[in-house]
């Protein structure tokens, strides 16, 4: 399989060209989620580099566990072909909208509700083509399961926020759909539900998703047929009518938790925390998935609270959305680290080709003499 | 680039230079913690990789994290390269000391310094023993899922450097996966943390980029990594098949068939024949390959999926499948797979381990060229593998007292590399590079893909000099490696389609 349209060189040859002008790109996959990418917009210098076009699966092979595919598909598109033969993406990744791209679904990392018993985005990215800053096309990881040939520049562009080149193809570990799921629901409270989800995490059960909402703990389960009934019953609770639509919408973000426009000086945050973490002491309503791993917080909190209370935790928040009042989006991270962080973008992108306001900046030889 | 790296080893000012460090040093480490003493330092000649050898200019065993920066300050002070050396199993040379540089051994970092069961993670130093975080979480029914063969000797430091795989990462992933967090000490003496008990990090994940940077960014002081419930019920099946394809064709069709075993492991007849032949493991000596396949789960999922399988191998071209009857039987099924490695030993006086992955439909294409190539070259051959994940591990038997055999083993095994290349694959699965490698490196990648590389190294140690010389070749040396390696244009294996 091999169908939709190849743009490597016309990507790569607009980088070059933007490297030796000293001219700023800003990568758009599908244009869904820019907000997340560039929550201030894009600086007036900066143009945007399409990359949608860019699009089409170029080898999908489920006996082998990986499908290669065009930054620029579609994550529909890409989950519907895997539907059809029985596969799924282990990091169960949101599709926002219909044009949300795998490229921008990669380059912003994000794991969905099956993170914690499966894999990452990251974990299951096993290659990828990309245009560096100098408008070079390379090739790391590959197809196969085990490869620890060069350092793993696959996995890092996974969370890069466009930082570090344009992905053009990457390869993923694929995971068989379960045979057969189960959803559950019981009424409990956020603290209980903690207390809980570390309990059940002793045991083996196949769990596929843990999650709590408006005082309901929601229970996804996932495997063979026998396996998941007899958890179900051993972990007793409603069967949840509303289960397939509810994991759906947190999947997407669309739950009107996520949603819903936030009252004047309030904030929507996600914080990840080690899972056991007792709930933490912010005003606000709070969503918890990733059996209490990953923490939605509605709140009127100074963004320094919140930031306070999560590293205290061990975690980190990422401000969503509301008014950053100055404070960074991402969680702020020591100066040693911050400046590492710059020296790898230096690395793939010596000029400053690529715009990513929310990673370190860094400085630019070319730019500096300029 | 003008760094120690690229400085000839054996010059004077480079043995100057490392005598510096250790007179530094003996103010900055007690007594035991410094090892010049030739007798002693021979101790340290070589990683598993025993063909490879080379005497350290100097043994640093610091057990502190000051005495470990004290290392690091004076070898950036007097340019000295430093060689990070785990428990020494690593099977690539990755920790091949260096004649003038100082080899830092992590051994005496060895606490486990945290087992969190409600967070379900261990923190640890990377001296201690992969094992042993195992037994230490075990009172708590939980354990550290990647099981390298090597497991009770090498240190978690090590596997995190290499990225370590074993019999269980189908299912439960490789170092990488299973690795929340880290501290690490770049060249510079910054602490950088990395991740936690988390299972997201913000910002770039360097934590990705460390897992298999064979010592080459940065020292690694500490480890923090998942713990899994241990799962009720364990069951192993143990299929015959008497032509090797059908036992690739099976392991596909198992994988087809919507499951994934927690272990999914083949040998073949030369493998069999040696690992019954040492430990009596009950294994059909006259198979053309067995297929060990592990299942876990509840014990609803392991009776089901245990009946799936068994159908699946038999309709696939089994000619005989085993069950292990109770825990005793179903530990002499590992047995004979998990001393594959001695038992190669005891039939011929050496070994050389291959470590590639392919595709898993290129398993039997695979296979039948290595035959092809044991004949052409005159030496045995063993094939034992992680056959879910597609890793093959050939042993190349040979003699190193008859001269020439070792070069030829050398020759046979870049040979298989290149032909897993061909095929879709890479040089290594989970090994590494270290110096063994550097040519299939060359194979591999591009002179684009090579620079940015050495770019990234530069980005964590501008210096180059931690691990100097090893995982990434020079250009120059890829160069040479095309120029003896394509004759008149033509590739190794052209009639292989190209990926
Ligand atoms: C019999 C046998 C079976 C094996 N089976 C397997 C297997 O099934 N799967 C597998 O993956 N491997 C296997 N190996 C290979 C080996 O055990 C692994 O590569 C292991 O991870 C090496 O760990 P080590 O502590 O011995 O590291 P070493 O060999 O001491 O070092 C390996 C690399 O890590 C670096 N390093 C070590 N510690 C640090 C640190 N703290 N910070 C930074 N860098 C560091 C070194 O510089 C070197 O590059 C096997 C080896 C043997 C001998």
């Amino acid at each position: 399989m091999n169908t939709g349209n190849d743009q490597s060189s016309r990507l790569a040859e607009r980088i070059r060209v933007a490297a030796t002008t000293g001219q700023r790109l800003a990568i758009v996959g599908g244009g869904s989620q820019r907000g997340l990418a560039f929550p201030a917009g894009f600086d007036a210098d900066v143009q945007p580099l399409e990359v949608a076009s860019h699009h089409g699966i170029v080898h999908l092979a489920p006996s082998e566990l990986v499908v290669t595919v065009r930054a620029g598909t579609p994550v529909v598109e890409l989950q519907a072909a895997l539907e059809e033969v029985g596969m799924m993406l282990p990091f169960e990744p949101a599709q926002p909208t219909p044009s949300s791209s795998v490229g921008g679904m990669v380059a912003l990392g994000l794991s969905g509700a099956r993170r914690p018993w499966t894999a990452s985005l990251r974990d299951a990215v096993l290659g990828t083509r990309i245009v560096n800053g100098r408008g070079e096309i390379l090739r790391f990881g590959g197809e196969v399961m085990k490869n620890v040939a060069g350092f793993d520049v696959s996995r890092l562009m996974a969370g890069s926020l466009g930082g570090l080149g344009v992905l053009l193809e990457v390869s993923f570990k694929l995971l068989p759909a379960p045979a057969y799921q189960a959803w559950l629901r019981q009424e409990m409270t956020a603290a209980a539900f903690i207390e809980q989800a570390r309990d059940w995490g002793r045991s083996a059960l196949p769990f596929s998703g843990l999650a709590w909402a408006d005082g309901v703990c929601h229970i996804r389960l996932g495997g063979g047929q026998e396996g998941v009934q007899e958890a179900a019953e051993r972990l007793g609770g409603e069967p949840d009518r509303e289960g397939p639509a509810f994991w759906t919408r947190l999947r997407d973000r669309h739950l009107p938790f996520l949603t819903r426009s936030l009252p004047a000086g309030d904030r929507l945050w996600r914080l990840s925390l080690p899972p056991a973490t007792a709930p933490l002491d912010l005003p606000g309503e709070w969503l918890l998935n990733w059996a209490g791993g990953e923490r939605w917080l509605r709140s009127s909190a100074a963004p320094d609270a919140v930031r306070a209370a999560a590293t205290e935790a061990g975690g980190h928040a990422r401000l969503w959305s509301g008014d950053p009042a100055g404070a960074p989006w991402l969680h702020p991270r020591p100066a040693a680290l911050l400046r590492l962080e710059g020296e790898v973008r230096a690395a793939l992108d010596p000029d400053g080709v690529f715009f990513a306001p929310l990673l370190p900046p860094y400085p630019q030889p070319a730019r500096r003499s300029a | 680039m003008d760094t120690a790296a690229t400085r000839p080893p054996d010059s004077e000012t480079a043995a100057d230079a490392l005598a510096a460090v250790v007179a530094a040093l003996r103010d900055e480490l007690p007594g035991d913690a410094l090892i010049t003493a030739e007798a002693e330092r021979r101790a340290y000649e070589c990683d598993g990789l025993s063909a490879y050898r080379q005497v350290p200019g100097a043994v640093a065993l610091p057990r502190t994290r000051d005495q470990l920066l004290a290392c690091l300050r004076l070898c950036r002070e007097h340019g000295v390269p430093l060689i990070p050396r785990g428990a020494g199993t690593g099977l690539s040379g990755g920790a091949l000391p260096s004649a003038t540089g100082l080899l830092l051994s992590m051994a005496r970092f060895n606490r486990i310094l945290e087992i969190d069961s409600a967070n379900r993670c261990a923190v640890v130093q990377p001296g201690v023993r992969n094992l042993a975080i195992s037994e230490a979480a075990a009172p708590q029914g939980l354990y550290y899922a990647p099981d390298p063969s090597s497991q009770i000797a090498c240190s978690i430091g090590g596997n995190v450097a290499e990225n370590a795989g074993g019999v269980h990462c189908l299912k439960y992933g490789l170092t990488v996966h299973n690795v929340t967090g880290l501290e690490l000490v770049t060249l510079d003496g910054e602490i950088i943390r990395l991740g936690g008990k988390t299972l997201d990090t913000p910002g770039l994940d360097l934590l990705a980029l460390m897992v298999g940077s064979e010592g080459m960014l940065g020292i690694v002081t500490e480890v923090t990594v998942r713990l899994l419930p241990r799962a009720e019920r364990t069951q192993v099946l143990m299929a015959r098949f008497d032509e090797v394809e059908a036992a690739g064709r099976a392991v596909a069709g198992i994988i087809a068939a919507g499951l994934i075993p927690a272990g999914l492991e083949m040998m073949d007849n030369a493998a069999i024949r040696a690992a019954e032949a040492f430990v009596h493991a009950d294994y059909p000596v006259d198979a053309a390959a067995i297929l060990l396949c592990e299942l876990d789960g509840t014990n609803a999922e392991v009776s089901e999926d245990v009946m799936v399988v068994r159908r699946k191998l038999l309709e696939l071209g089994a000619t005989e499948v085993r069950t292990a009857r109770d825990d005793a039987e179903r530990a002499r099924f590992w047995a004979g797979r998990k001393a594959a490695f001695p038992a190669a030993g005891r039939i011929s006086p050496d070994y050389y381990c291959m470590d590639g992955t392919i595709p898993r439909h290129q398993l039997g294409t695979v296979l039948q060229r290595i035959n092809t190539l044991s004949t052409e070259h005159g030496l045995g051959v063993c094939n034992v593998f992680h056959a879910g994940d597609g890793n093959l591990h050939p042993l190349i038997l040979y003699d190193a007292n008859q001269p020439g055999q070792l070069e030829t083993a050398e020759t046979f095994g870049q040979q298989i590399l290149e032909l897993c290349v061909a095929v879709g694959g890479t040089v290594t699965g989970e090994h590494g590079v270290g110096v063994e490698k550097l040519d299939g490196m060359c194979a591999q990648f591009a002179a684009p893909e090579l620079e940015q590389f050495h770019r990234l190294r530069r980005a964590f140690d501008p210096l180059g000099l931690l691990n100097p010389g090893k995982a990434i070749p020079t250009l120059a040396r890829c160069a040479e490696f095309s120029r003896q390696h394509i004759h008149g244009g033509e590739l190794p294996h052209p009639d292989l389609p190209r990926f």
